[in-house]
């Protein structure tokens, strides 16, 4: 297996979390639009939204993208908070 | 000191806290991968979710059941504890250089029943056992809308 240099962990957690934080900011406003969906981000922009988990592993491997390059979130349905 | 500062978002009307790790599995074939886990006091361990478990491409099936505590019942369903073997851990830390942490093992949760769509909003959840393992202190202030992980070097 390739090695992965320090460097290039730490490009890819700047990246990562650019995307999370923007998915975040706009958390609001995708709840309103998104309720019970997952949702994919990469360069802060929407690449794939689906019901399914499943479905949107599909839509970002027919990108040619690698889902772990990915940040994938979800959005619960209306009304529901998650309790763990 | 190493200061590493977490992240809050309000995505239920309060303040959530979390913490964006790099999950570098030895021994399975993965590449190390960046996660957003939700901090998590009310876990004994660090667990990686089932959404984020396809994402580390861990062969969960292959992974030895935790001796104890085999059942987990978490977000309201029923899960195995499987066990990821020596594992890094990178976070970064305040002035934004990569710190590693290694753990001698982790939890992977394994749904007892067929996925559900409800797994894709279960989160990784960091737990008491990273702390405790990485001696790091967890600080938490919602009101000032600040939180980070701290240690003395």
């Amino acid at each position: 297996m390739k090695q992965v240099s320090t460097t290039e962990i730490k490009l890819s957690m700047e990246r990562f979390e650019k995307d999370g934080d923007w998915f975040c900011d706009r958390f609001n406003e995708f709840q309103k639009k998104y309720a019970g969906k997952v949702i994919a981000v990469k360069n802060q922009k929407i690449i794939g939204v689906t019901t399914k988990l499943d479905d949107l592993l599909k839509k970002i491997r027919s990108r040619g993208e690698d889902p772990a390059d990915v940040y994938i979130d979800s959005i619960p349905e209306k009304g529901v908070a998650y309790i763990l | 000191m190493t200061k590493i500062p977490l992240k809050l978002y309000k995505t239920s009307g309060q303040w959530m806290i979390y913490s964006y790790i790099t999950v570098m599995p030895h021994g399975v074939h993965a590449r190390p991968v960046p996660i957003k886990f939700l901090v998590d006091t009310g876990s004994p361990w660090i667990a990686i979710s089932p959404k984020d478990a396809i994402k580390l491409n861990i062969p969960i099936l292959r992974l030895p059941k935790a001796a104890e505590h085999k059942t987990i019942v978490f977000a309201g369903d029923k899960f195995e504890r499987r066990l990821l073997s020596n594992t890094d851990l990178y976070l970064r830390d305040e002035k934004g250089e990569v710190i590693k942490i290694n753990l001698d093992s982790i939890s992977v949760l394994k749904p007892t029943k067929r996925i559900s769509e409800k797994i894709k909003h279960i989160p990784s959840v960091l737990g008491c056992d990273f702390l405790t393992t990485s001696k790091f202190r967890l600080c938490f202030d919602p009101s000032n809308e600040e939180g980070f992980l701290e240690k003395d070097e």
